[in-house]
């Protein structure tokens, strides 16, 4: 063995740690369903540099659009449903933005889509009886009318799901039960009874026992709705209901795209695509050309997407389709990418120097971190231009071990449109 | 804040390595930079135009230090050589205020440049010159 050296001058070096990756800020990861034979797989995440490989796995064909617009590679999420936590929990760290096909429609997006409940009715020639309680449990109310009482001595009383009414068959009239029902607590409490249009009058006859029916429970969605569980990336989204867009684009790093139907969400695919192509810069996409239209012609419509911050490509006759808002959380798309390319650059940044000059815990040594920190801040504002002003301060607080940093940043912004007033002066 | 040289810690940073100076003298700086006022031969107003003079020059950090070790020699020859990026710093210990000379450059080869028997022979002034000064004021 040769030991004479290490011997001779052992020698123990201290390497910094290296500068932390951001790639994974530029890739993307799409869920879809899998195609025949594909079901074990599902929750599963596959790499794909090409259509072959994506057309292995599902028949969704819209991430051909992120290859069209540049990327290298696409993540395959393939789910019957849009309830990710568990795959996004285990998959930290490979992407950090999240595209839905159009395999999911809009009832697999939102949370809870409500039919509202329907009360149980019974009609008996004038009189309508209607559970006062939604539902189907109204199906099991009985109403009987017992002839064996005098007209204007009307009751009426309820046990359990059975409601007695005593009246005088043929000539107890439509308003004389109805105040005997209006009377009775115990009856009041399941049904109200309401009187056919100018029939108050008419008397009415006795009946068996008799169920009210048609009652319906309320019904939600189908699935759970998109759940990312501990994801903080960018969630893309595509829909064809701008209410359902407006609701989803004020969400917090959610994009919502509107999309025509026929497109499905090739256009939200394409934008992504050349948002996270770009290597070397965040750039805000304003007006790129896109591939398809979505019908958005008109300029009402297209100021009303925009209010909402809604994501959209305008159709014009002279530049064709443009791209002409793309935005997350009502902040610009690049705001999340870039604050967490920040982050990621500070943390790295100290780390290399605690790493590679083992600091002592002083106040030289916080000002040192604070102004290495500082640098990156000023890299993003001055030379990448990619923030406006940052502040990073590092203070001792605890007695040893752990410094504190508090950083300020101003918010990325992104200029898409002017607003302009001409007067005619001269 | 006032910085005193007896609270201070000195050096500077390269690469993101820090060294330290064991022995400083002082540390002086220039800087160039002013605001002026002027006004037109008419004296039409009081308020004169301000402009600014001087920013062309860089401002000057000068750290003399006593005596130089074998290794801060090799380091600054190689930055004096190579114009590289360094920055100085002088760090008050007791709360961390700091004034710093960022993204400098040595201006002069480092070197003794007396050899006498008295103490000031020992001193190897460093001159460094930069756009980017800050003064951190932390109390």
């Amino acid at each position: 063995m040769k030991i004479l050296l290490d011997y001779f001058f052992p020698i123990s070096s201290i390497d910094p740690t290296p500068q932390a990756s951001t790639a994974f800020l530029k890739q993307v990861c799409v869920v879809v369903k899998p195609k025949a034979g594909q079901e074990g797989n599902v929750g599963q995440i596959f790499v794909c540099t090409n259509m072959t490989q994506v057309a292995a796995r599902t028949d969704n064909t819209e991430s051909q659009q992120l290859f069209n617009a540049g990327m290298a590679k696409v993540y395959l999420l393939l789910a019957d449903d849009l309830d990710l936590e568990v795959p996004m929990d285990s998959n930290q760290g490979l992407f950090y933005t999240v595209l839905v096909s159009s395999d999911f429609v809009d009832d697999d997006i939102v949370s809870e889509v409500d039919t509202p409940a329907v009360a149980a009715s019974l009609v008996k020639a004038d009189l309508t009886f209607t559970a006062k309680t939604a539902g189907v449990a109204g199906n099991s109310i009985q109403v009987e009318f017992l002839d064996n009482v005098s007209a204007g001595e009307e009751t009426a009383h309820a046990s359990g799901n059975l409601i007695t009414v005593k009246i005088e068959s043929g000539v107890s009239t439509a308003t004389q039960i109805k105040a005997a029902i209006d009377d009775s607590i115990s009856v009041q409490a399941l049904i109200s009874v309401a009187i056919a249009a100018g029939q108050g009058a008419v008397a009415q006859t006795a009946f068996a026992a008799d169920n009210l029916e048609n009652g319906a429970d309320a019904i939600l969605g189908a699935g759970p709705g998109l759940l990312v569980g501990t994801f903080k990336g960018v969630v893309g989204i595509a829909s064809d209901d701008t209410g359902v867009c407006a609701d989803q684009a004020a969400i917090a790093n959610r994009c919502a795209f509107f999309k025509k139907t026929a497109n499905g969400s090739k256009n939200l695919f394409y934008a992504f695509g050349k948002l996270l192509s770009n290597a070397a810069n965040w750039s805000n996409q304003q007006y790129i050309t896109m591939p398809f239209g979505d019908d958005v012609d008109e300029l009402g419509e297209a100021n009303s997407l925009f209010d909402d911050k809604v994501s959209f490509v305008i159709s014009d006759d002279e530049f064709g389709q443009r791209l002409a808002l793309l935005a997350c959380g009502g902040k610009a798309i690049t705001a999340p990418y870039i604050k967490r390319n920040l982050e990621i650059d500070l943390q790295s940044a100290a780390l290399t120097y605690i790493s590679g000059n083992q600091p002592a815990y002083t106040k030289t040594q916080a000002a040192l971190i604070e102004d290495e920190l500082q640098k990156v801040m000023d890299t993003y504002i001055n030379v990448r231009k990619w923030i406006e002003a940052g502040v990073v301060e590092v203070l001792l607080i605890q007695d040893n071990f752990v410094g504190n940093a508090e950083m300020d940043i101003a918010e990325p912004k992104a200029f898409w449109r002017i607003v302009g007033e001409m007067r005619q002066t001269l | 804040m006032i910085f005193k040289i007896y609270n201070s810690d000195f050096g500077f940073k390269l690469a993101g390595v820090d060294y330290t100076f064991t022995h400083v003298q002082n540390m002086t700086i220039e800087d160039p930079e002013t605001n002026k006022l002027v006004r037109g031969g008419n004296a039409g107003d009081k308020l004169g135009l301000p402009y600014k003079e001087g920013t062309k020059e860089p401002k000057r950090v000068t750290c003399t230090i006593m005596g130089m070790s074998k290794e801060l020699k090799g380091v600054l020859d190689e930055a004096f050589k190579n114009q590289t990026r360094l920055d100085v710093y002088c760090i008050d210990r007791t709360d961390g205020s700091s004034k710093m000379a960022k993204n400098s450059v040595l201006s002069t080869q480092p070197q003794q440049l007396t050899i006498d028997d008295t103490a000031e022979s020992m001193n190897v002034a460093l001159i460094f010159e930069s756009f980017d000064l800050s003064e951190v004021h932390k109390s």
